[in-house]
């Protein structure tokens, strides 16, 4: 129970934070989340210290001493060992890849960075994007605003999985070469790119909707009078009432970026070996699933528990910063920025 | 409160009902249509798989292992393959001719007799000119195949002009004779007429792809039903009992009377579903996962290993740097080591460094590269490069694309720094064979043997004159005076005892100057249901599994 | 009213055509690749690829190619590359399977989903809403490419309880169509029962605590009235129209890796099969096919919306 002076001063993000902070099952996920950063960044000191091999380094034909004895890591009949955990003194820590002998605790690892970084490149380029969009759009209206709204419109009625994928496997076999921007064809900025764009209508419509209704409100008008440019207003003003909006949808974007890039990748069309990701991993795993499970499940179950803790982060963020009865949006905006948050994750998982 | 718990109640009991009442439908059972109960060993309907539907389902137009499979003993053409396995498999017959070609002025004419009293399975009679009508229709589909058919007098110009007839071919209706004239000799002739895109056709088909509604052939099946992407079906041929079967004795009739092909996309599930005898026999291989496991089990009874002819190959382009030195490409020849392939493909490929692969007449076995890391490291330190970033290119299909993976490996061993790019399997070909595309410097391919001559190796894939601006095969870009002379030389001879040792010696030449890294040759299989008689089922290393050769126990 | 539907009309054709042509620049323009030395194959000659181009047209300027791949699309002469047979053929093929695959695990993903929205929305904050939720946004996270070869790997290959995927015709044996399609239909729903739980459970909260909610708990209505009669109608509303748009998007074959790994024959597998070959006409085929259900379903949903729900028709003719 604080005192009645002390909440007077708080601001409205310290107020979030605490009401963040008491939702416990958020701040664990967040943890974890953490976690899973942790692991994922710790990637070359495992290689380097306890695998003492890199991610793509092969061993088919190699043999390692498990507790004195001689074993094959990939058997003459395609068997990769499996987990040995600390038999081999951290090498082969959860055992093969697959036929090519890698060592599938460094993947993973190595692995999760491609994964992360894809993902929050991409929400984070898409949401830059967005912002942009959203801005112009709500705040010029007009000619301005139909043109970017039927654009956005476009792009959310295209059958976004199947241009994906085409995108992707025409980026993969090509390349892409527009003037000076030049990409290889490996290039994680492939799917990077791809995931970005079709995210932005995602988070550019609800951005645009509370533009417009807060265009209308006093503060804007009155910076107008006193002379702001469009520029200044749009920065300075308005863009500081959409940063809780902007947050909540970055976080979920993650996630939702995370799932579109495990699709594209599992039919070839996002990352490319010999980069791998999680969703490549689980590609090479899902063949050799009767003969050991572990290397579909590992890489699948750590995207869900980053997905998942995103997820219940995001939410978490949404009640933290607009909880019921305190600067709604207007309804049928709310409804709209809400099933534009979650129908994203949705759509993705869904393919 | 209570009323939410009954709620509940109901879900949960609307649940397991539905479960139950699916599973109740006998699960994954025994029935089989097929081999119908007590000793029946004729007749009877084969339920097999194949894990794509082919290229084509039209005999002129199809040109991969799928679609002959499907259509060898649907479509015969003058000339067929023996129905035998392995090496006699490759002897060419008597097909819809009563003879093999008579050879005269100097290998450039070939005379044959059509047999009479032959039909197609709608009834229609056989006649000598259908045979050029095909011919034709196959040039005016534009076929793959028909670079094979160009050397026959005027079928280029017919194949620019879609005017014809051929002058080439004259044929006479009343006496069965067809003559061919070609503009050169060619050695591979005899064994191009037994390839399925010249095999006679009516003379009112259709000049389309028919894949939907394949068109009458003369073969004791017939294919009664088409669903592209989804299945075919097969019949017993009418005309075959009345007519066919009689002119040609020795092809073989068949013992089933119906078969159904499902396309089945997931290998695993194919090796379930036979297995359990869901299916009676898949066409494709087991897949690396589940090889072993299958072969241990199921060898002698219900599994055999069948070899091939083929060559697994890195190829490397020696027209630039760093393949143009051969201290280089040889040094990737000692890198490359073939036990870690063979575990790679699961025991499906056998360890071989030649152009020949074991089973091709000429091949007699050698090794100038044994593996050798430190011996390979020496010859690059010797060559020292100027150019180390490359590019490598593999395919999607497992496990090629994994030991393209094991290649690009290699190559970074050797201090290369390299790109990998995969390619799916449908493209990889016409992407690597384009000219255009850039960094074509090292990759993946195989190659299987279209019939048993050493010339289906040299010629497209390593003679200077087969270096394509598009749809290239000589992807090394190899182009040696002395060895196009030869190739030229030996392909116009038939293949005799000399002309075999000759080849031999040309296959030693060329590794010498290591232009590919051969690494195996494959080996393909055969998996049926416990149902099937396993001894009776002919696997032909060109035209895959017979159909006229299964039989139930 | 009208006015507003015509807007839509010409706006659906305008998305159409911009589909068609980012589509057709994806592939023609991007890779650099002729597909006549596909359709070529191994032993091409240049005779033989440029003989191709002229029967295909490959050799004509791309905005002619464009125009007259437009008007194949119109007569229904579109065709693959390999084997040449009609796009529409396979697509009309298709719909059965998609639409069973669809419609069947819409029903479940729509039930469970209200119901697990419903049970936790009433019993906001309590343990049940806490495993409730948790179970939803599980639900969300899993990948489908794990999610069915795991639910195959137990169903099919350990207990042998379902079949190993196709897809068989109800018109045939209508036991085994629905044998086949429960495992499929159960990976569909597991990732959109979450969805729609927590929207459901979000909307009903919101509702919850409306003004007009409280009096008419006030007035003496009974909590099942005020439960049905003005929660779960408002609460609803919106959720249906997400449903519209939802199941739109799935008809139009977006199921692609569900269909791909249980070997469903619908729109969807056909697309992947299409995009893995690189062959332009399917995968016009299928994108005009998709366009034009999401573009149509979303614009019923609008109008459904913009009929039920006054604010947002006059919301939308202020800001545009």
């Amino acid at each position: 129970m604080e005192e009645r002076g002390s909440e007077v001063e708080r601001g409205p993000w310290a107020l979030a934070l605490r009401r963040f902070l008491r939702n416990r099952l958020a701040v664990a996920f967040l943890g974890v989340f953490l976690l899973i950063v942790v692991f994922v960044l710790a990637a070359p000191l495992w290689a380097h210290h306890v695998a003492h091999t890199g991610p793509n380094e092969e061993h088919t034909v190699e043999q390692i001493t498990v507790n004195g004895e001689k074993r094959d890591v990939v058997t003459v009949e395609g068997k990769p060992i499996g987990p040995q955990w600390f038999g081999a003194g951290g090498k082969f820590f959860l055992g093969a890849d697959s036929r090519l002998g890698r060592d599938e605790m460094v993947r993973l690892m190595y692995g999760g960075r491609t994964s992360l970084l894809v993902g929050i490149s991409a929400a984070l380029l898409a949401t830059i994007l967005a912002i942009v969009l959203g801005l112009m759009a709500g705040y010029f209206g007009g000619w301005v605003d139909s043109l970017i709204a039927r654009s956005l419109d476009v792009i959310w009625s295209l059958p976004v999985f199947l241009i994906g994928l085409a995108v992707g496997i025409a980026l993969a076999v090509g390349g892409l070469k527009i003037g000076p921007l030049e990409l290889s064809s490996g290039s994680l900025w492939n799917p990077i790119l791809i995931i970005s764009i079709f995210t932005v209508p995602y988070i550019a419509r609800p951005i645009r909707g509370e533009v417009l209704s807060l265009s209308q409100k006093e503060f804007v008008e009155a910076a107008i009078a006193q002379g702001a440019s469009p520029g200044r207003v749009m920065f300075t003003e308005i863009l500081p009432n959409l940063a809780s909006t902007v947050i909540v949808f970055f976080t979920l974007m993650i996630a939702n970026s995370m799932l579109f890039e495990a699709g594209l990748s599992f039919l070839g069309a996002g990352v490319q070996p010999p980069n791998s990701s999680w969703g490549t991993m689980i590609t090479v795993g899902v063949d050799l699933l009767r003969i050991q499970p572990l290397l579909a499940i590992l890489p699948g179950v750590m995207i869900m528990l980053t997905v998942l803790s995103l997820n219940i982060v995001g939410d978490a963020l949404r009640d933290a910063l607009d909880p019921r009865g305190k600067g709604r949006l207007d309804a049928a905006l709310q409804f709209e920025a809400q099933s534009a948050a979650t129908r994203p994750v949705r759509e993705a998982s869904l393919t | 409160m209570k009323k939410l718990r009954a709620f509940i109640a109901v879900l949960v009991l609307a649940a397991v009902a539905a479960v139950g009442l699916a599973s109740c439908g006998g699960g994954s059972d025994t029935t089989s249509s097929g081999g119908s109960g007590g000793g029946g060993q004729k007749g009877g309907t084969l339920d097999g798989t194949y894990a794509s539907f082919p290229d084509y389902l039209d005999p002129a137009l199809s040109y991969t292992a799928e679609g002959w499979t499907a259509m060898a003993d649907v479509y015969i053409p003058l000339l067929t393959y023996k129905h035998a396995n392995g090496v006699e498999g490759s002897e060419v017959v008597p097909g819809l001719a009563k003879e093999l070609p008579k050879i005269s002025n100097g290998g450039k004419t070939y005379t044959l007799f059509l047999r009479p009293g032959l039909k197609y399975s709608d009834g229609t009679p056989v006649k000598a000119s259908d045979f050029p009508f095909a011919v034709e229709r196959m040039i005016k589909l534009n076929s793959g195949g028909s670079p094979f058919y160009l050397s026959i007098e005027g079928a280029e110009k017919f194949a620019e002009t879609k005017q014809g007839p051929i002058p080439g071919i004259k044929t006479n209706d009343k006496t069965g004779e067809i003559v061919i004239n070609l503009e050169g000799p060619r050695g591979t002739f005899t064994n191009e007429l037994g390839l399925m895109f010249v095999a006679p056709l009516p003379q009112d088909t259709p000049i389309e792809d028919l894949s939907a509604n394949p068109p009458p052939g003369t073969g004791p099946y017939m294919i009664t039903k088409s669903q592209p992407g989804k299945g075919w079906e097969y019949e017993r041929n009418p005309y075959w009992a009345k007519a066919n079967g009689k002119a040609m004795p020795e092809y073989p009739e068949g013992v089933i009377d119906n078969a159904k092909m499902t396309v089945i996309r997931n290998p695993e599930t194919q090796v379930e579903d036979i297995e359990q005898g869901t299916y009676q026999w898949m066409q494709n291989p087991p897949p690396a996962s589940r090889y072993q496991e299958v072969k241990e089990k199921y060898e002698g009874t219900q599994f055999r290993v069948e070899p091939t002819i083929s060559t697994y190959y890195f190829w490397m382009n020696t027209e630039e740097p760093p393949f143009n030195d051969v201290k280089v490409r040889q040094a990737v020849n000692y890198a490359v080591d073939a036990k870690a392939l063979e575990r790679i493909y699961a025991g499906q490929i056998t360890a071989t460094q030649q152009i020949l692969p074991p089973g091709m007449p000429g091949y007699e076995q050698f090794e100038l590269y044994p593996h050798d890391m430190g011996k390979a490291e020496e010859l690059m330190k010797e060559a020292n490069p100027s150019d180390m970033n490359i590019t490598v290119w593999t395919d999607t299909e497992s496990p090629n694309n994994e030991a393209g993976e094991y290649f690009n490996e290699v190559l970074k061993e050797l201090g290369f720094n390299t790109t990998l790019k995969q390619i799916n399997a449908d493209n990889y070909f016409t992407v690597i064979g384009n000219a255009t595309t850039p960094g074509l410097d090292a990759g993946w391919s195989d190659w299987f043997q279209d019939y048993p001559h050493p010339n289906d190796f040299f010629q497209p894939l390593l003679a200077g004159e087969s270096i394509l601006s598009t749809n290239n095969g000589n992807f090394a870009k190899f182009d040696v005076p002395a060895v196009n002379k030869q190739i030229k030389k030996l392909g116009e001879e038939q293949l005799g005892s000399g002309q075999e040792a000759a080849y031999a010696e040309l296959d030693k030449e060329v590794m010498e100057e290591a232009p590919w890294a051969p690494y195996g040759t494959r080996t393909l299989s055969t998996f049926v249901s416990d149902e099937i008689e396993l001894e009776s089922v002919i696997f032909n290393p060109t035209f895959g599994h017979y159909l006229t050769s299964f039989e139930f126990k | 009213m009208t006015r507003f539907v015509a807007r839509r009309l010409i706006g659906m054709i305008a998305v159409l055509f911009a589909v068609s042509v980012i589509v057709f620049v994806v592939f023609m323009v991007v890779p650099k690749q002729n597909p006549a030395q596909t359709l070529a194959g191994k032993n091409a000659t240049p005779l033989l690829v440029k003989s191709i181009e002229e029967e295909w047209g490959f050799d004509e300027s791309l905005p002619v190619q464009y125009a007259t791949m437009m008007k194949k699309v119109f007569t229904g002469e579109l065709t693959s590359y390999k084997p040449r047979l009609p796009v529409s053929d396979r697509i009309v093929e298709g719909i059965p399977a998609t639409f069973s695959l669809t419609i069947g695990a819409a029903i479940i993903w729509l039930f469970f989903g209200l119901l697990l929205g419903y049970l936790s929305a009433i019993r906001a904050g309590g343990w049940l809403d806490r495993i409730l939720t948790g179970v939803s946004i599980a639900g969300i996270s899993i990948p489908v490419f794990l999610l069915a070869p795991v639910l195959i790997y137990f169903f099919t290959n350990k207990l042998e309880i379902f079949p190993n995927g196709q897809y068989v015709p109800f018109g045939e044996d209508p036991a085994e169509w629905l044998k086949h399609l429960i495992l499929p239909w159960v990976t569909l729903a597991v990732l959109s029962i979450g969805f729609y739980s927590r929207v459901l459970r979000s909307n009903m909260l919101d509702v919850m605590n409306e003004d007009y909610v409280r009096t008419a708990r006030a007035k003496g209505l009974s909590e099942r009235q005020v439960m049905t009669r003005h929660v779960l109608r408002n609460s609803l509303i919106p959720v249906i129209t997400l449903f519209g748009l939802d199941f739109g998007a799935t008809i139009a074959g977006t199921a692609i890796i569900t269909e791909k790994i249980y070997s469903i024959d619908g729109i969807g597998l056909y697309a992947a099969e299409a995009v893995a070959k690189f062959e332009l006409p399917p995968i016009m085929g299928v994108a005009l096919y998709g366009a034009f259900f999401v573009v149509l379903i979303n614009t019923i949903v609008d109008i459904v919306y913009a009929y039920l729900d006054p604010r947002v028709r006059l919301g939308e003719t202020a800001s545009s």
